[in-house]
Order: C-alpha cells, then sequence, then structure tokens
C-alpha cells in the first residue's frame, strides 16, 4: 500500500478520490467485500465485543467519528503512526473495507 | 425491509398470505424459531452462542458441554510458572445463559442422526436441531510411538495441552525437579493447536529456572524443522537464556538433528530419539493430535483426522447443516488457536444467519493474533488477516510476525498487552 501523497491536511478527501480512482485501477468488476458488521468483528477480539472495550488499555471503538477511524487506520497502514501492532493489523485491509468498518463502528452507540 | 415484510404478513393475516411472499420472508419467518445446537462450549463454541444471539434475537440456542466452567488453555502456560492462577483463566457460562439466553447443557455429546437432525446425548437424550455447529477441539494420538500412552500422559508425562489438572500436574513437577535437573519438552509435528505455544512454554521454564533452579535445562525434542516465530523467539532466547551460547538454558534439537521421538520409556522417564536417548526429571510429552474424538464419531473427519468444510461457511462438506469450528476444522493457512476459533465462529454464525434468512452466506472475513511470551516482560506476536481464495483460505501478505528491533520498548508493550488482551478476548467469548 503506498503512502499518500498527499499532505496530511489534504487527507480528508483522500476517501473521496481513493472512490473516484478505484473502480479505474480495478477494472470493471470490484471483488466483493465482507460487511462493515463482519470485518468489525475481526476488531472485537482486540477492542471488545461491538467496539466496546472492557479495557483501559484497548481503546474503545463503538461510537468513534468515521473520519477518524479511516484517517487512523490509514496511518497505521502506511507506518506513519507509532503502534505495537494496529500497524501491521492495519495492512490487511483495503480502503473500501475500512471505510465499511467506520460505518459500522461509528453508528454504534 | 424484514419489519415491513413481517409486519404485512401479520397484517394479510398469517399462512395464507405466505404463500404470496417470497422465499426469503418465509425463511426469515421460519428464522424466528430455529434451533441452533452447538456441540462444545470452549473458544468456539462459546463464541458462535453469543454471536448468534447477536444476528439472530429470535434462535433457540442449546451449547452442549460437559465441563461446568471452562478452562482455557490461553496463558496456562503462566499458570504452570506461577505466575497466573488456573482461576485467573477458568469461566463460566452465566452471560451466555442469562444475557444471550443460551440454552446450557452439561452433558457429552456421544452421536447424532444427519437425516433425522437430532444430536444424541449421554445422559439428556436426543435433542432436535436445524443447524448444528461442532467445536470439540483436539485429541490426542497415543499410538504413535512406542511406549506412549494415555497413562503416562497423566501420570509421568503429561501434555499439559489441554489446560486444568494436567497443567497442575505438570507445574507440581517442575516444582519437584532436582537442582540442575532437565526439563524435556517434545514438541508435536503439524498441525497442532496453538502452534507457538511449546516454545512460549519453554521460555517461561528457562526464565523460571533462572530464579528457582539455576543450573536446570530445558532441552526441546521436535518433530519440525522451524516452527511459527522462530525469528524473534530464537533473538530473545540469546538475549535473555543465552541460546546458542556454552551456557544456554535451551537446547532446541530439529528434526533435522534427530530430534524426532522414536520411542518411549515413560517409566524412566526416557524419549528415544534419532539425537540419542534422553532422560529426564520432568518430561513434557506433547503428543501428535486429531480432532476432538466426538468429530469422527460424528463421520465428520478425512483420512488426516481433521474435519474439511467450506472456507466461506466453515458448514461441513460431509454433512449438510453441520459447521465445524475451531481447532478441529482445516482452515489452510490459519492456524489452530484460540482467536481462530473466535474468528471462525463470527463466519459460522454468519452463515447461518444468512441461511435462515434465505439469503447467500455473505462473504466472510477472519483474523489470527498469536500473542506469546518469550519472558514475562517480553512478548512477541504474530497478526494476520485472512481471506478466502477458490475455498482456500489464504493470508494477506501484508500482516506479519513482530519485527525483531533493539528498541527494549517493543517487546516490554507486547507484553503489556497480551496480558490484558487474554480478559478482552476471554471477554469476547463469553461474557
Ligand atoms: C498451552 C497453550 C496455550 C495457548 N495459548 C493460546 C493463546 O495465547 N492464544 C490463542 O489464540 N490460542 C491459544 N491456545 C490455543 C487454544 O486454546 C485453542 O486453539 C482453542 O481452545 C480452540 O478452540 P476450540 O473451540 O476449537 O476448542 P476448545 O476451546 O478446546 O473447546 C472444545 C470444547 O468441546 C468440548 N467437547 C469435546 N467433546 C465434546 C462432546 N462430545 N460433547 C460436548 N462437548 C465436547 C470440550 O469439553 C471443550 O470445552 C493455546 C493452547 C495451549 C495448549
Ligand atoms: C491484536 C489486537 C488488535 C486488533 C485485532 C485490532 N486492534 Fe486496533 N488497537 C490495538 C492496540 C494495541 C491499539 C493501540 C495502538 C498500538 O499499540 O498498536 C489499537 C489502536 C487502534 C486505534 C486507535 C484508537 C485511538 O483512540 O487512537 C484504532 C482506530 C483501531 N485500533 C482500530 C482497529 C480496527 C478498525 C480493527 C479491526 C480491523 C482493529 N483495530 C483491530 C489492538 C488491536
Amino acid at each position: 500500500m503506498p503512502a499518500p501523497l498527499l499532505p496530511r491536511s489534504l487527507q480528508i478527501i483522500i476517501p473521496l478520490l481513493a472512490m473516484l480512482l478505484l473502480p479505474m485501477a480495478a477494472g470493471a468488476k470490484e471483488p466483493p467485500i465482507a460487511t462493515g458488521k463482519m470485518l468489525g468483528d475481526t476488531c472485537a477480539s482486540c477492542h471488545g465485543t461491538q467496539g466496546k472495550s472492557f479495557d483501559e488499555y484497548m481503546p474503545s471503538l463503538a461510537g468513534i467519528d468515521r473520519q477518524q477511524l479511516i484517517l487512523a487506520m490509514q496511518d497505521y497502514r502506511a507506518d506513519r503512526r507509532a503502534s505495537v501492532v494496529m500497524n501491521r493489523v492495519a495492512k490487511g485491509y483495503n480502503d473500501r473495507e475500512i471505510e465499511a468498518i467506520a460505518d459500522y463502528f461509528s453508528k454504534i452507540k | 425491509m424484514t419489519m415491513t415484510r413481517r409486519e404485512l404478513i401479520k397484517a394479510l393475516g398469517g399462512l395464507g398470505a405466505l404463500a404470496l411472499t417470497d422465499a426469503p420472508a418465509l425463511a426469515k419467518s421460519r428464522s424466528k424459531k430455529a434451533h441452533v445446537v452447538i456441540v462444545g462450549g470452549g473458544i468456539g463454541g462459546a463464541t458462535a452462542a453469543k454471536y448468534l444471539r447477536l444476528a439472530a434475537p429470535g434462535a433457540r440456542i442449546t451449547l452442549i458441554d460437559p465441563t461446568r466452567r471452562f478452562v482455557t488453555c490461553l496463558r496456562s502456560n503462566d499458570v504452570a510458572v506461577g505466575h497466573m492462577t488456573l482461576d485467573d483463566i477458568t469461566f463460566t457460562y452465566d452471560a451466555l445463559r442469562t444475557k444471550y439466553r443460551a440454552n446450557i447443557i452439561h452433558d457429552r455429546v456421544i452421536g447424532f442422526d444427519p437425516d433425522k437432525k437430532t444430536v444424541q446425548m449421554d445422559a439428556g437424550g436426543k435433542l432436535g436441531y436445524d443447524k448444528l455447529i461442532v467445536s470439540p477441539g483436539i485429541d490426542f494420538i497415543y499410538g504413535d510411538v512406542e511406549g506412549y500412552s494415555r497413562e503416562a500422559a497423566t501420570t509421568s508425562m503429561p501434555h499439559a495441552w489441554k489446560a486444568g489438572p494436567q497443567t497442575l500436574l505438570l507445574k507440581k513437577q517442575l516444582e519437584a525437579m532436582p537442582q540442575g535437573g532437565t526439563f524435556l519438552m517434545v514438541s508435536p509435528p503439524n498441525p497442532f493447536r496453538c502452534p507457538p505455544g511449546p516454545y512460549e512454554r519453554a521460555s517461561l521454564v528457562a526464565e523460571w529456572f533462572q530464579k528457582h533452579n539455576p543450573k536446570a535445562k530445558v532441552v526441546i525434542l521436535d518433530h519440525k524443522d522451524a516452527f511459527t516465530k522462530d525469528g524473534p523467539f530464537k533473538k530473545a532466547w540469546e538475549r535473555l537464556y543465552g541460546y546458542n551460547s556454552d551456557n544456554s538454558m535451551i537446547e532446541w534439537i530439529p528434526a533435522a538433528q534427530g530430534g524426532k521421538p522414536l520411542r518411549v520409556d515413560a517409566a524412566n522417564r526416557t524419549v528415544i530419539a534419532g539425537a540419542g536417548s534422553f532422560q529426564a526429571d520432568v518430561v513434557n510429552y506433547i503428543a501428535p493430535q486429531r480432532a476432538g474424538t466426538i468429530a469422527f464419531r460424528m463421520g465428520l473427519t478425512n483420512r488426516e483426522g481433521w474435519c474439511p468444510v467450506n472456507r466461506r461457511t466453515f458448514e461441513s462438506e460431509i454433512v449438510k447443516d453441520v459447521f465445524v469450528i475451531g481447532d478441529a476444522a482445516i482452515a489452510d493457512a490459519m492456524p489452530k488457536s484460540g482467536y481462530s476459533a473466535n474468528s471462525q465462529a463470527k463466519v459460522a454464525v454468519q452463515a447461518i444467519a444468512d441461511q435462515l434468512a434465505g439469503k447467500t452466506p455473505g462473504e466472510p472475513s477472519m483474523i489470527n493474533v498469536c500473542y506469546s511470551l518469550a519472558g514475562q516482560d517480553y512478548g512477541v506476536s504474530i497478526a494476520d488477516i485472512f481471506k478466502v481464495v477458490d475455498n482456500r483460505i489464504v493470508k494477506l501478505p501484508a500482516s506479519g510476525v513482530s519485527p525483531i528491533t533493539d528498541s527494549p520498548a517493543q517487546p516490554l508493550l507486547e507484553a503489556v498487552y497480551q496480558r490484558n488482551w487474554h480478559r478482552t478476548f476471554a471477554n469476547d467469548c463469553f461474557a
């Protein structure tokens, strides 16, 4: 996954740009992705069921701001943010999947 | 959308109107009363019961396991060296019963009838199911070498590969070791439950020796020539236990150097391997493994002794409407771990909920993280995300093993996270 070439301040629009670019890059048909819930359930074993952490060491994801999650995942994936394990976890999800995950967790109360 | 359908059916007055609606709606109305039975309330089974309730609020859920309180293997190596107690890793079914309204039956399943769709319990008779989830874990192959037996495993050569009395037996023998003695471990052939587990145990035992038995040694006889995370493990052994030096506390003998056991003299705590005859004070013989016995009785296994499944759903390739998850299932690149069992349970639940709603099961996504300790303050981990391609579970290339760095913070933080992770993880399964 190449690091975005855009400065940080522009990162808000990256997902939008990615959406514009993806269909061209990936060809006519995009591979199916799992639902936000299915993908989010893979985070639950560390961040708690439905992202509700039981633990002071593990940040809760339930109700997180959608854009905050997307940016955090992109930063982890590009090794721009210091981390022990999230940088390796984040590399397993593409942009569309991260957005689906963000949709899922941001809607949980 | 389903609400409006259901409301419509109700408004039109039940059965007659059902005929007018499409198949998914019909299936959905049935799913309300669908009975899902789960055999085995370990990591996979408990997660399945809980997540099924979250996915299918109307379903009837029954979980069957003879044990009243489940002891996780996870962190049982800490119990063997006295850093944690058995209580710390024991969990009840209370939340599954009350919060997630699963019917918990403490009994052993001894067979089933796939045509009539019933399971047979030891004491409790027959029970009908619409969908059956089987997560029985592993059992051991005792006949692999001459002299090793079930009897030996419960006396002179514990495996401690199912947590509980076995863990305490190993602990007791470790504590009774004479000064300067030898702890011999036999590490099993692939595939087996918890691939980094033997090496974590060897590490924690070496660390315990530093304090309590400084001249003692750990010898590992291995069926294999490589093991998971061997890079970071060996690095940690060098840093902590003098590995590769004249005073190394750990000696690892791979298959290529005669590590494979050939014969066992259980009474004399001796293992004969290509590399020689090893007499030890404690022998931790981790036997070769296969799917839990009930999977054989149900006819769910292949010739290698594991259960072939559709990788997208974990439905058995042999028997319809039966889903096998956890250690017993064949999951290709996914290791047999609690983490994998938990992740697979969620995939099977999605598939069952979708099937009951008359839909094609959705895309799966799976993860495994194996956290291990090479010392109390030294963690190593492996994190992988998995997808299904052509009915095979494949690892995505990007993720991976903890980096070997010179920074003391990385392994220390990994150790801190691991301890806390165990609680969060157990809660995701049981609470
Ligand atoms: C020393 C050690 C350390 C480990 N550490 C970790 C770790 O840190 N992280 C990790 O992810 N994994 C770890 N594991 C692996 C993990 O414990 C297993 O992979 C996991 O428990 C598999 O889950 P399961 O549901 O397949 O089986 P289990 O959790 O073993 O559950 C099987 C259940 O089925 C029940 N059962 C069996 N037969 C029947 C029957 N006939 N009727 C009814 N019930 C039945 C059993 O009583 C049991 O409760 C470790 C394992 C060991 C040995
Ligand atoms: C193996 C355990 C583990 C898994 C699995 C995991 N996380 Fe994390 N997560 C962590 C840890 C630990 C941190 C703290 C940062 C670090 O050290 O890596 C963290 C931090 C985060 C943060 C930053 C939160 C903040 O407040 O700054 C986000 C966002 C996040 N994770 C999202 C996810 C998502 C989304 C998933 C699933 C796709 C996921 N995580 C899966 C362990 C995990």
